[in-house]
């Protein structure tokens, strides 16, 4: 007998090779799964890396990059320089484009030099190269451009803003940064600025006990804000114990009979009004429907798949699309032509505001000089140039060029103009050559239908309604 | 002994066979409860149906957003109530004629947004601020007014 070859592969029993076949069968579909999953994995990038802990007085915006790349990418874009219709950041002279500035802030340093802000990035390099800053200027000055302010503050107390300008300067390493908004630890967002801590306080309020929504507006309140330096120690302060609004602001001004400068043209007792971009856009149809200044100043933008806050706090105008767009569905060249109606009237009227304030510096001027000029009447003229002027300036220093609060900046600049025109009136009466005897004076009650002042004899008759 | 065992294993496989049935029901109930068109049987719901198919999300449920999914038993305990509550509400004429969302239905949706979305909104705090719906108004119901 022959022997029979092995065959190969060995036959073994049936459910030897079922076995044999369930492995592989077991194998490819372990297999397949496999690859579908590594397929399935999410696209995009890596998740943040967790925050292991910065140092509690961390400024440098690179340390906090390690954490948010992301964010501190589009925060270098506040380097960049570029103009939009009405504002930007290119650092050019006011006073240039609008030379009527040069005679409304004669005798103050904003009459000197007034330059359009940039970026945050440029905070120290521009406070220091600024010419309003002088040997004179005091250590408040840098109260809103470095966290070395604010630590400094936290340390030496009230004290500190009385120090010349020039003592801080070498303690200065950084301009606004993380810091300044953020908790090192938690990333929470916070207020660091004291004048807003204690502006709140005499309300009753902890400010860094607001809802997340509300801090998105007061992290950048704190600084967009008007302000003014106490007399003796210099303490920056918030003058909103009466309200956020100008009128609320001028009488807060007035009843502590405070100015700013005293305008040598005129001998007006003056306010200056600094950047109320927070008092200007409270009360505004989108404050008031639940818009932060983050929400169009640093919008989320979209890197892949993931969406962070971009940190470039510029003019919403160059970013519309993640701005504006995901609440307003209109086309971009509408919501731009929105935008620049809203500015082109406001600055139209702001320019209007400014010119009449300058007729009323050059009749209380003249009318000073006259001979037997009536005092006290031209003391009220300056009273209304004052407030006049502080209105105007309400919507000058102001940068959104009405976009804000279109409402309240139309109707703060009519009071503007208003008030200067009482002022002119007054000062040509106070000198005895009053502007038009009709216009002068006339109670509200005594204007019938057609709109005509009448005689103070006459009874107005109102018609019954038909 | 034998009869005993006998007549348990029968009633064994009766309850189970009635249960896997009942869950069966329920399981095809919910799902035909959660579609789209089910939804839109009330007319009132023409336009959230006809906005829905018309956008990005046409292609999930009505339920996907508007239900807790957190817990397949909290989901229909919610379906069910709520759902009671349309229908009664609808039956009876009481209808309003806008739709607002309440506030318990604007924290489920805000939960899906963000259970879909997660990997898009891992850099961003989607609490305390405003909900996802706030500024993405036009999702997927298109436009309709929207309290701040």
């Amino acid at each position: 007998m022959l022997p029979v070859p092995p065959q190969y592969p060995p036959r073994g029993k049936k459910s030897e090779r079922m076995n044999a076949l369930n492995k592989k069968l077991i194998l490819l579909t372990l297999l397949t799964v496999l690859l579908f999953a590594a397929g399935c994995t999410t696209q995009g990038q890596a998740p943040q890396k967790k925050l292991t802990g910065l140092n509690p007085g961390e400024e440098d915006p690179a340390v906090w990059g390690k954490y948010y790349p992301r964010q501190y990418e589009s925060y270098l874009k506040n380097k960049e320089e570029s103009k939009t219709e009405f504002g930007g950041s290119v650092r050019e002279s006011h006073l240039d484009k609008k030379p009527y500035l040069r005679v409304l802030f004669k005798g103050y340093g904003f009459g000197e030099d007034y330059n359009e802000e940039r970026g945050h990035f440029y905070a120290v390099t521009d406070v220091k190269e600024i010419k309003r800053i002088t040997p004179k200027s005091a250590a408040s000055c840098w109260n809103c451009k470095t966290p070395t302010a604010p630590k400094q503050i936290a340390k030496e107390g009230v004290s500190w803003y009385k120090k010349p300008f020039a003592a801080v300067t070498k303690d200065v390493k950084h301009p606004i940064t993380c810091w300044d908004c953020h908790d090192p630890k938690t990333m929470n967002l916070r207020v660091t600025r004291q004048n807003m801590i204690n502006a709140f306080k005499r309300q009753g309020k902890d400010v860094n006990a607001s809802t997340r929504k509300e801090m998105r507006t007061y992290v950048c309140a704190q600084c967009h804000n008007e302000y003014y330096f106490d007399k003796d120690t210099k303490e920056v302060i918030n003058p909103w114990d009466n309200g956020l609004n100008p009128r609320n602001i001028v009488d807060y001004y007035d009843n502590k009979k405070f100015s700013d400068w005293k305008h040598p043209q005129s001998g007006t007792e003056m306010l200056k009004m600094q950047h109320p971009e927070y008092e200007m856009f409270s009360g505004s149809v989108h404050q008031t429907s639940g818009v932060a200044c983050a929400d169009c100043h640093m919008p989320y933008v979209l890197e892949g798949y993931n969406k962070y806050s971009s940190h470039w706090m510029t003019s919403p105008v160059k970013n519309l699309d993640v701005s504006c767009k995901p609440c307003h569905r209109q086309t971009t060249q509408w919501l731009k032509t929105r935008i620049h109606d809203i500015q082109v009237r406001t600055n139209e009227t702001l320019d209007i505001a400014g010119e009449e304030n300058v007729r009323a510096i050059r009749a209380i001027q003249t009318a000073a000089d006259t001979q037997g000029v009536d005092t006290a009447k031209l003391a009220e003229a300056r009273k209304y140039h004052r407030t006049g002027q502080a209105y105007w300036d309400w919507v000058s220093a102001e940068n959104s060029m009405g976009f804000h609060n279109s409402t309240k900046a139309l109707h703060t600049l009519s009071l503007a103009i208003n008030n200067a025109r009482q002022a002119q009136v007054l000062a040509a009466e106070a000198a005895g050559k009053p502007l038009n005897p009709s216009i002068v004076d006339i109670p509200k009650k005594q204007i019938d239908q057609t709109g005509e002042p009448k005689q103070p004899e006459d009874k107005v008759k109102v018609p019954k309604q038909p | 002994m034998l009869n005993k065992s006998r007549t348990w294993g029968k009633i064994a496989i009766i309850i189970s066979s009635f249960l896997a049935l009942a869950l069966v029901a329920s399981f095809t109930t919910v799902r035909m409860t959660e579609s789209p068109h089910f939804c839109a049987s009330c007319h009132v719901m023409q336009p959230m149906y006809e906005t829905h198919l018309q956008s990005t999300h046409s292609s999930i449920t009505c339920n996907d957003c508007h239900t807790p999914q957190d817990n397949y038993l909290k989901k229909v305990a919610y379906k069910g109530i709520s759902g009671t509550w349309d229908a009664y509400v609808y039956f009876t004429g009481q209808s309003p004629q806008i739709f607002e969302t309440k506030e318990n239905s604007k924290e489920i949706i805000q939960a899906n947004c963000i259970r879909c979305h997660q990997d898009t909104v891992d850099a961003i705090k989607t609490t305390g601020g405003k909900k996802c719906f706030q500024c993405h108004r036009n999702t997927p119901h298109g436009e309709r007014s929207q309290k701040g």
